[in-house]
């Protein structure tokens, strides 16, 4: 995995889908921070288990479709491999050659960001109708802190300082809402395409609320009704949306996130490949989830 | 005022569209809207990106967001 992780990004191994760009995080964020991509090495592998744990985990506790590996073994078993994904997540994080000064720091930013999901994981499955803030609060809590974490890990193996270090947190967790903004944006080209979507549309859903009428309000949850709320095709569902200007502040958000992102990565990074590549995970994160 | 509440208004409101994509900054002034600079930035980029991808579909009176390059899903 590690060999892998650190080959170009956007190419396929060999009889495997391609891989999204930002799997590489930690080594770029290392190399850009100065360091020597190798000692981000257990991190990376560590980050990428956690991504595969979180997304099984997510994928069964909001009911998604399975995937066709886990579909014959059903959501139990799968359970069951997050869990051991997550073991040997912690496994990696201690396995290297010698203990790394930033070790400790390391693995207690890991299990604090997966405390951290877990919250926003345990508000969202909760409560019904979250206002706008909340699903900020949320996408910023789990997106957010998944990559965060990323670009903290590869950074501190550079041994950079933590002031420094909190510079990368930002660009990652704005990298982060920016792939959650990715996942809702696709979700509705797809919808409106005539093909299923596979998320709830929190984000326009929720601006939707925020703004509309009362009874615009009422006619969304109408609409949403008539489908029991899943996405499948509802014309009345994205005529909404869009008449309301949903897509027009996500695109908003999407610049103002790119802004701070890259403000915060030039204050940090040396400007080098490493750097430039970051810039264009900006680019392409609204559609690289 | 929110973000959220000058988008809803630009979406609602011809007049206001018009006169906003005109003079950003001048119109949110008159109607005593105030944002952070990074904000009115994003939201600048974000109406040009309203009118290119408007401009693209051939003057569409509904630009379709959705379905801009930058946001198509990609297959994996």
């Amino acid at each position: 995995m590690r060999q892998s992780l650190l080959a170009q990004s956007g190419a396929a191994p060999a009889g495997g889908a391609r891989r999204p760009p930002w799997l590489r995080l930690p080594l770029l964020c290392c190399r850009a921070a100065g360091g020597d991509p190798h000692l981000a090495e257990p991190a990376a592998a560590a980050w990428v288990l956690l991504y595969a744990a979180a997304h099984l985990l997510d994928s069964i506790q909001d009911g998604d479709p399975p995937e066709a590996w886990w579909e014959p073994l059903g959501s139990g078993p799968a359970s069951n491999v997050a869990t051991g994904l997550i073991a040997t997540c912690s496994l990696l994080l201690t396995s290297g050659p010698e203990p790394h000064p930033s070790q400790d720091l390391l693995i207690q930013d890991f299990f604090q960001t997966v405390l951290q999901m877990s919250s926003a994981q345990h508000f969202d499955l909760t409560v019904p109708s979250p206002s706008l803030d909340d699903c900020w609060r949320m996408a910023k809590a789990k997106s957010g802190a998944f990559f965060g974490l990323a670009c903290r890990a590869g950074a501190r193996a550079a041994g950079i300082d933590e002031a420094l270090v909190s510079h990368y947190s930002t660009y990652g967790v704005s990298l982060g809402l920016l792939v959650q903004i990715g996942d809702d944006l696709g979700d509705l080209a797809a919808v409106k395409s005539g093909q299923p979507g596979h998320g709830l549309l929190a984000l326009p859903m929720a601006y939707f609320m925020a703004v509309a009428s009362p009874a615009a309000r009422e006619k969304m949850l109408q609409s949403k009704r008539a489908t029991n709320g899943q996405l499948e095709p509802a014309p009345g569902v994205i005529e909404l949306l869009e008449s309301s200007g949903a897509g027009l502040y996500l695109m908003a958000s999407v610049h103002e996130l790119r802004q701070k992102a890259a403000c915060a990565l030039g204050l940090a990074a040396q400007p080098a490949t490493a750097f430039q590549e970051l810039l264009e995970l900006l680019e392409s994160a609204p559609s690289s989830a | 005022m929110k973000l959220e509440q000058i988008v809803h208004r630009i979406a609602t409101d011809e007049g206001f569209a018009s006169a906003v994509r005109k003079d950003l900054e001048g119109t949110l002034a008159r109607e005593g809207m105030h944002l952070a600079p990074d904000q009115v930035a994003a939201l600048r980029a974000a109406l040009q990106d309203d009118i290119e991808l408007s401009t693209r579909l051939g003057g569409a009176s509904s630009p379709d967001v959705w379905h801009s390059p930058q946001f198509e899903p990609q297959t994996s």
